[in-house]
């Protein structure tokens, strides 16, 4: 192209202008595909790949008059400059400064049109792909770290996607909808979720994140918003050039849970044989040998296991009575000793190739990639995810008024399904194994990996009582095949016609089609613990679910510019939105397979269920905008939008939504002073955006149980309409010497009409109703600083910074105080709601801690509290029962551990264990009733995250530590496995004589009356103030070691890295992994694991190395 | 330009096909009230599935409330009635059982909160779904025929009066529905004992109009759906006899203390609807999947364990011959431990060492004996010496590895006949005892293998016989309870009421227990409305229940309070 033009202008050059030069970056390396544009000419041209350009303006508008040449391209600031336009040659050469915090950049997310960064009137956080760095299996996790927001890989199992709150939770209650912002892809509104996206396809994300930016996407935009763009053509040079990529490595997962590996049950003097339980005989009147008994009941024929010996003293059972306070678990298992973690947990492979195209014929421009993705987790039996993706991007230029982009996506993922999470009980049909629930449970003498003479794995190689429920977690993974397909289809169509400069109109149209099928099978032939068969479990169980899901966007956008001299600009946009969402569900499942191996429906005999949902959701959008900039430093912007949705119930079908916001960039002004600030730009916007309820809350039905008998659980509302967040943000964006950025955002939004579901009194024969019932206040700032300290050709250095803060609380609610949380297994009463309370408080019984509790003692026992009294700290700070001239050390030398305080002797009336931890009591009416006490919050105090990326030469080191300080975790695996005396603080090893606690002061340790709470750290399901702790951590999230090789052999442009992820975590969590939650499911309320705080059995997130190589040519 | 008008040309095409009220989105999952009772056939298939709503209220789970299998009452009310044992704070069974007991304090998120609005919920719904049926029935006038309108008057007043008997025999308080105040969500709390004539008043509804409901096609047997049968098999005089079953349940079950039970009880009322009432047992067929359950089985059977259910040993004891129950009597509370029930009672495993008893045979159904079965000593589960014992009930293991699909008998005929018995005896004179005993001896005797109570006793104080082998032995208030003697006539009654009731209906012990005074002292005797519903009524929270405190029950029988045998 450049040889024709070149021909063309030397026939033509004595008449023609050709203006040529170089366009090269602030280190001087020449910079391709950038924008080179006469302005009043309207000509431009792109430089190629040495930073060259020419342009050839014809004599006929050649006039010796002055013109402006402007150059511009991404990541840098334009710049322009006068020439004078006469006939011949002259070079222009220009040097670009990089742009290091973008505010030059343009955004697209929440404005009416793209716009320069640096003149949008509220918080746009732009990532481009040079700050992703890393690569991730899907966007949001490659999200975390780069942005002030709370965005928490609540589970590592792959495909599994982080829950978002990028400014708090908004919704009370998101039962049935979701706390995640809006997701868009290439302007296609996401159907839901974002992990069947390919992440390398990714060129830049855009986040706004409240109401006062979000205003754009009226009842949809009440989370904020998430914009991605994938790569495109538009900017690529004439030709095609390839990219591939390749990584390879493992994963496994960082830290262990902290498994007893010490017993407490009886043995014979030698520490060998274990005391066998006969009834009229003494204690150890006969032994057996554990690892023979294991054999014994595991190696039958039959489908079920054996009976093991009984243990008169078994901690596997619920234990109660003496024992509790006698038995100190310190004797070590006899024989080998297994690590059940490292049994389930096995390093796995992670494997990841792109290659990509991208290229530029004529008006044609394009972008075509292909992945393959295998991240196979890291537990044992199971295969992970496998995704295959493929994206193709074409714009095309009719004319130069005329632009037709269209995306297109497709993927296909399958996942090994559930297997490994789940609830603690996992019935028949339930596809959660909780794998890791068991794995709390699994003594140091259980071998989860032996097989027994027919090739099965043990099914209990735990003898003990527990040992019945708690069965190998292994079994399960390996003996129950499922898996989840899922495909994705996304595409759009968005035409711009631009038929004067003072008007674009567009019109786009967008269609995402998901589509996922589960199949579980469970053969006949499965084991069950014993002693006796256990039909559903050994007679097989089948499972199918499928669902389908496909949205349609239209949109039709008109913009109107007028200019009123060269100072003041003004836009008016005119936008109209349809959508509409329709889904789909089909199930059916059951038990009793009629024969073996058969993988088929029909094959099923008893518990068959079935039952199929759908649901449609339309939506559709007015807006109307105008945007006005005066002298490119006040900027005013105004909007507003009526929405309408099938959501809302009939007598509340529209609603109003709106912003104004404006900005003033001081640093323009001519009398701005502080020269080394050289932006300095103040916002405020305040804006409404909604949340809409879900699909069933307005009507006034009957749910169909099991038998299509009536359900009446909730009364829907034809009144109900959207939670409405009215927000101000207030903000600064400021830069230093050209160089330094900073960005300060204060964001006040009040979710006013919350959606919740209203009790009724029982004689409606209806429970709730839903309602728009209350209030939450967010509060939250937000810092980001880009800290580019050394920038040469050779050498650079560049720290980044986020932080943010944010305070939920419940200002109004026009419900009764209630409890809420998950819904899982004693994780749906976890916080307490009321007028005042900080969203997601963890409520919960309290141990008596430190002197500073005394007064929580009734009178008089609050009087003889402290050193030297009755009740007294022992060495882990909780306050405990000692009695008059004793101390916590002397339990095991003055024979006190069986002592008991009676009821009538004690505070509440409640009798006391010596020694024991004391639950804080004297709640309502009974003051024998345990009180219900704030333990701490789930959501972080704040948030940050430091990225370091130093340059030299060809070598790249780039690190990212992410932290959440300050917020709490309800560690209920660590908690739950204190029944059966697994969790490793139960091991006395090390102890003295002093220290020493019997396994009672870690379970209950009950008088007679066996009434729960009453010493004991276990104490009941519920959270208390031991199992609730603060779970601050910091991870290295991000490491990369790159080496830029260039050509081999003139042949591409090789780089060789080496990745790491989650590499390293800093914390005193007690559990598995402190970024840890629960997904809520359909009935949870707080509905996102980002609140959900829960370490209910869930898998850790993955560390992975590996070592990728890429090139392009 | 071309293909921006197509484009444009194709978006308004779309819009303008989805123009016909394109925000006016059915919802096809689930029916409104006019779909529900849109048609004679629709009203009346709705009306009929409104007894398993009752039913579920008390034993069932078929998920009519979220939450999990057994968050219902029947876990706490099978051991604070200690007709089941476990420790485990699940389901609030070890708080409920703890002994003393414990106030049910109904303070937010209290343990057992869920269950106590479960019930108290799913039970209102039931009447108030059978009244919303009869009010939209008295609007649409007919069903088509007087017969059918009769059949489905009778089944809607069934519905009405068990639904608010249940509430009444669980709770302090409940609200009277009424087809009359069908659309009236304020309805007040009214007391239980109320709230109890409401439901026998709507029971003599449903029977005297059940008495003038015709034959097929339109009238009896029900509909096999309605209550739930392989077949269309409940005839009209089985129905009728059920409504005077539950009469008579309920008439006796609703006392809350034994003066009440003596003295407020009609109890020739009772006798009378008893002689009415069923003659067999009435079994539902259950089918989860189909909305009928019986969820404990659920977890009673989870485990294998015995962590989650075992039979009391004080109860149970009873029947020992041996002489271990007066030697497990007379140690310390807490030095007790489970000992072997030797006992000529054929519910019971029989032998005399442990071994044997493992190995006697297990019920392979409901109908067959033995009742309980000594459990492997590897499935013994620690807990409350008093209560925790070596048996296990057996009886539904068949029914729990069917996944709870079968026959399951929700109220037997030896309830029934029992109650009848009860009632002659505290109307005493020879022919009643005799007749009494006549009664108490079908079981004790077809299943029980035990002689027969003296029909020629003129008092209820003559005790069984058998002599040191007798059944019941029951701990002696004259040896301070740490010793037995041979039971009488009443703990006669007693004995086969438990034998024969356990784990059938709802609450069968429990409710029988505060009656006769048999509850361990403290042991509240009504469940408090719970807290939820006190919230949006905008009044106090209470609790009930407790030793010494309101609520709570006196101390029991047979030295069930501190001092007596703990």
């Amino acid at each position: 192209m450049l040889a024709s033009l070149l021909a063309a202008a030397g026939q033509a050059w004595a008449q023609d202008a050709v203006v040529h030069g170089k366009v090269t970056d602030d280190r001087g390396d020449a910079l391709s595909v950038a924008n080179v544009q006469l302005v009043e000419l309207n000509v431009a041209v792109l430089t190629g790949t040495n930073g060259q350009y020419t342009i050839l303006v014809p004599a006929a508008r050649v006039s010796g008059q002055t013109v402006t040449m402007r150059v511009r391209t991404i990541g840098h600031k334009p710049t322009s400059r006068p020439i004078v336009l006469s006939a011949g040659e002259q070079t222009q050469d220009f040097s670009l400064v990089t742009d290091v915090n973008q505010l030059e950049a343009v955004v697209v997310t929440g404005v009416q049109e793209a716009t320069e960064r640096i003149k949008v009137p509220f918080s746009v956080t732009t990532i481009d792909a040079s700050k992703l760095q890393v690569p991730a299996a899907d966007p949001l996790t490659l999200l975390q770290g780069k942005l002030p927001a709370n965005i928490v890989s609540a589970s590592g199992r792959p495909g599994a996607q982080p829950a978002v709150l990028l400014r708090g939770p908004t919704s009370l209650n998101a039962q049935g909808r979701s706390q995640d912002p809006l997701y868009i892809v290439d302007g296609v509104i996401i159907n839901g979720a974002l992990p069947d996206l390919n992440p390398s396809d990714i060129e830049s994300v855009e986040v706004v994140k409240g109401a006062a930016a979000a205003s754009l996407y009226g009842a949809r935009g009440g989370n904020g918003v998430i914009n991605i763009t994938t790569k495109s053509g538009r900017r690529a040079a004439e030709g095609v050039q390839f990219s591939v990529r390749t990584e390879a490595g493992l994963s496994d997962i960082e830290r262990d849970f902290g498994i007893a590996q010490r017993t407490a049950l009886l043995m014979n003097e030698n520490n060998t044989q274990f005391c066998q339980a006969e009834t009229g005989q003494p204690l150890c009147a006969r032994t057996f040998d554990y690892t023979f008994w294991q054999q014994v009941i595991n190696n039958q024929a039959s489908d079920w296991a054996g009976t093991p010996p009984s243990m008169p003293i078994d901690p596997g059972a619920t234990l109660s009575g003496g024992p509790l306070r006698q038995r100190f678990q310190i004797d070590p298992w006899p024989g080998q000793v297994y690590n059940a973690v490292r049994q389930v947990v096995t390093q796995h492979p992670y494997t990841q190739n792109d290659v990509d195209m991208t290229g530029a014929f004529g008006g044609t421009r394009f972008y075509a990639s292909g992945s393959n993705l295998t991240d196979q987790g890291a537990i044992r039996f199971l295969q992970g995810l496998q995704r295959n993706s493929f994206r193709a991007n074409v714009d095309q230029a009719i004319g130069s008024d005329l632009n037709i982009a269209v995306r297109t996506f497709y993927s296909r993922s399958s996942q090994d399904g559930l297997n490994q999470e789940g609830g603690a009980q996992p019935t028949p049909g339930d596809a959660g194994g909780g794998a890791f629930f068991r794995l709390t449970r699994a003594p140091g003498i259980a071998n989860l990996l032996q097989y027994d003479t027919l090739g099965r794995l043990f099914i209990r190689p735990n003898l003990q009582q527990g040992g019945a429920q708690n069965y190998n977690p292994l079994y399960y993974l390996a003996n129950v095949h499922r898996t989840d397909l899922t495909k994705r289809f996304i595409g759009g169509v968005t035409t711009q016609y631009t038929p004067a400069s003072w008007v674009q109109l567009e019109a786009n149209f967008s269609y995402d089609l998901r589509s996922t099928g589960a199949s579980q099978f469970r053969d006949k032939g499965f084991r069950s613990t014993g002693p006796n068969p256990d039909a559903p479990t050994n007679l097989g169980n089948i499972l199918r679910n499928s669902t389908s899901s496909e949205e349609f966007n239209t949109g039709l956008n008109a913009t109107f510019r007028h200019n009123f001299g060269s100072d003041f600009q003004t836009r008016y946009s005119l936008r109209y939105s349809y959508a509409q969402r329709d889904s789909n569900l089909v199930f059916g499942q059951g038990d009793f397979l009629a024969f073996r191996g058969i993988d088929a429906l029909t094959n099923v005999t008893q518990d068959k269920v079935d039952s199929s949902w759908a649901q449609s959701i339309r939506q559709i959008g007015l807006f109307g905008g105008a945007n006005f900039t005066y002298k490119d430093r006040y900027i005013l912007d105004a909007l507003v939008r009526r929405d309408g949705s099938s959501l809302f119930g009939p007598g509340h079908r529209w609603a109003n939504f709106g912003r104004v916001s404006g900005a003033w960039r001081l640093g323009l002004e001519p009398w701005w002073f502080l020269r080394q600030v050289t932006e300095f730009k103040l916002r405020a916007s305040y804006g409404t955006a909604g949340s809409s309820p879900g699909f069933s809350s307005q009507y006034e039905t009957f749910g169909i149980g099991p038998g299509g008998i009536p359900q009446a659980n909730f009364l829907g509302n034809r009144n109900l309409g959207p939670e409405v967040s009215h927000e101000i943000e207030l903000g600064a964006d400021i830069e230093l010497l050209g160089r330094f950025g900073l960005t300060a955002t204060y964001a006040r939004s009040r979710i006013s009409d919350q959606i919740l579901p209203v009790p009724l009194i029982a004689a409606s024969g209806y429970q709730r109703q839903w309602q728009n019932a209350g209030e939450l206040l967010n509060k939250t700032w937000e810092l980001t600083l880009n800290l580019p300290f050394v920038q040469t050709r050779d050498f650079s250095w560049t720290m980044g910074v986020s932080y943010d803060r944010n305070r939920s609380v419940i200002t109004k609610l026009d419900v009764p105080p209630y409890l809420y949380g998950a819904s899982l297994q004693a994780t749906d009463q976890i916080f307490y709601a009321q007028e005042g309370e900080r969203y997601a408080e963890f409520y919960g019984r309290k141990f008596l801690t430190g002197y500073g509790d005394c007064g929580l003692l009734p009178a008089p026992f609050s009087a003889d509290c402290g050193a030297g009294k009755a009740f007294q700290t022992n060495d882990q700070g909780f306050l405990v029962w000692v009695g008059a001239g004793n101390d916590p050390t002397m339990g095991i030398t003055h024979n006190l551990w069986q002592a008991q305080l009676p009821g009538s002797q004690a505070p509440w009336g409640v009798a006391m264990n010596w020694g024991m931890p004391i639950i804080l009591r004297g709640d309502g009416a009974n003051q024998q009733t345990a009180k219900q006490v704030p333990l701490g919050n789930a959501l972080p105090d704040f948030r940050f995250a430091i990225t370091q990326t130093v340059t030299y030469k060809r070598l790249t080191l780039y690190a990212l530590l992410d932290a959440a300080i300050g917020q709490s975790v309800w560690d209920q695996g660590f908690h739950w496995a204190h029944l059966d005396f697994l969790s490793k603080d139960v091991d006395q090893t090390g102890a003295t004589v002093e220290s020493a606690k019997p396994i009672g002061y870690y379970y209950r340790a009950a008088p007679p009356d066996n009434a729960a709470g009453i010493g004991g750290l276990y104490d009941i399901l519920a959270p208390n103030s031991f199992s609730v702790e603060k779970a601050s951590y910091a991870k290295l999230r991000e490491a990369l070691v790159s080496y830029h090789i260039g050509p081999i052999r003139g042949v591409g442009d090789w780089q060789l890295s080496i990745v790491g992820r989650n590499l390293v975590t800093f914390t005193n969590y007690r559990g598995f992994d402190p970024e840890v939650g629960v997904a809520s499911g359909p009935s949870g309320q707080a509905n996102s694991a980002a609140i959900n705080a829960v370490d209910a059995f869930t898998f850790p997130n993955l560390r992975t190395f590996t070592i990728g190589v890429s090139t392009r040519f | 330009m071309r293909a921006f008008l197509y484009a444009l040309v194709g978006a308004l095409a779309l819009d303008v096909g989805a123009c016909t009220n394109p925000l006016a989105v059915d919802n096809t999952n689930n029916p409104d009230r006019n779909s529900a009772f849109r048609t004679a056939t629709d009203l009346e298939t709705f009306l009929g599935s409104t007894y398993a709503i009752a039913h579920s209220g008390t034993l069932g789970d078929a998920k009519v409330l979220s939450g999990g299998a057994n968050d219902g009452l029947q876990p706490q009310l099978i051991t604070m009635g200690m007709e089941s044992v476990s420790g485990l704070a699940n389901f609030a069974m070890g708080p409920r059982s703890a002994i003393p007991r414990n106030q049910i304090d109904n303070s937010i998120n209290g343990q057992g909160s869920i269950g106590n609005l479960r019930d108290f919920f799913v039970e209102h719904s039931a009447a108030r779904l059978a009244s919303l049926a009869l009010a939209r029935l008295k609007v649409l006038g007919s069903l088509g025929t007087v017969t059918r309108d009769r059949r489905a008057r009778a089944f809607g007043k069934f519905v009405e009066g068990v639904g608010l008997g249940n509430l009444a025999l669980a709770y302090d308080s409940a609200a009277v529905l009424t087809e009359d105040n069908a659309n009236d969500a304020t309805v007040p709390l009214a007391r239980y004992d109320s709230v109890m004539r409401a439901a026998l008043f709507d029971l003599d509804s449903a029977a005297t109009i059940a008495g003038m409901v015709g034959t097929a096609p339109d009238g009896f047997p029900l509909p096999a759906t309605w209550i739930n049968q392989a077949t269309a098999s409940i005839t009209q005089a089985q129905f009728i006899q059920l409504v005077h079953s539950y009469k008579a349940r309920f008439l006796a079950g609703v006392a809350r203390s034994p003066a009440d039970r003596a003295n407020n009880v009609n109890w020739a009322q009772v006798i009378a609807e008893a002689n009415l009432g069923i003659t067999s047992d009435f079994n539902i067929l259950m089918s989860p999947t189909n909305g009928w359950d019986v969820s404990w089985p659920v977890q009673h059977y989870a485990t294998g364990s015995a962590s989650w259910h075992q039979m009391s040993q004080f109860f149970m004891g009873m029947a020992d011959t041996s002489g271990g129950y007066d030697t497990w009597l007379l140690l310390a509370p807490a030095s007790r431990a489970p000992f072997l029930v030797v006992t000529p009672d054929k519910r019971f495993p029989q032998g005399t060492n442990r071994g044997a008893q493992n190995n006697d045979s297990q019920p392979a159904s409901f109908a067959s004996t033995r009742y309980f079965r000594n459990r492997p000593p590897s499935s013994d589960a620690a807990g409350d010496p008093l209560q925790i014992s070596m048996y296990d009930f057996r009886r539904s293991f068949g029914f729990f590895s069917s996944s709870r699909n079968g026959p399951y008998p929700v109220m037997t005929a030896a309830e029934i006949h029992l109650l009848n018995a009860e009632g002659l005896l505290r109307q005493g004179g020879a022919a009643n005892i005799d007749s009494a005993a006549k009664l108490i001896n079908i079981s004790r005797v077809a299943k029980g293998g035990l002689p027969p109570v003296d029909i020629t006793a003129t008092d209820t104080s003559a005790v069984v016989p058998g002599g040191n082998a007798c059944v019941p032995r029951v701990p002696d208030a004259a040896q301070g309870y740490r010793r037995t003697k041979c039971g009488n006539m009443w703990d006669a009654l007693k004995w086969e009421y438990r034998m024969e009731t356990a784990f059938t209906g709802y609450g069968m012990w429990f409710f029988a227990a505060r009656g006769w005074g048999d509850l361990p002292e403290g042991t509240a005797v009504s469940w408090p409305a719970p807290y939820q519903e006190l919230q949006v009524r905008q009044v106090p929270i209470y609790g009930l229940g407790g030793v010494g405190l309101p609520g709570g029950s006196g101390r029991g029988n047979y030295g069930l309070f501190a001092g007596g045998v703990y």
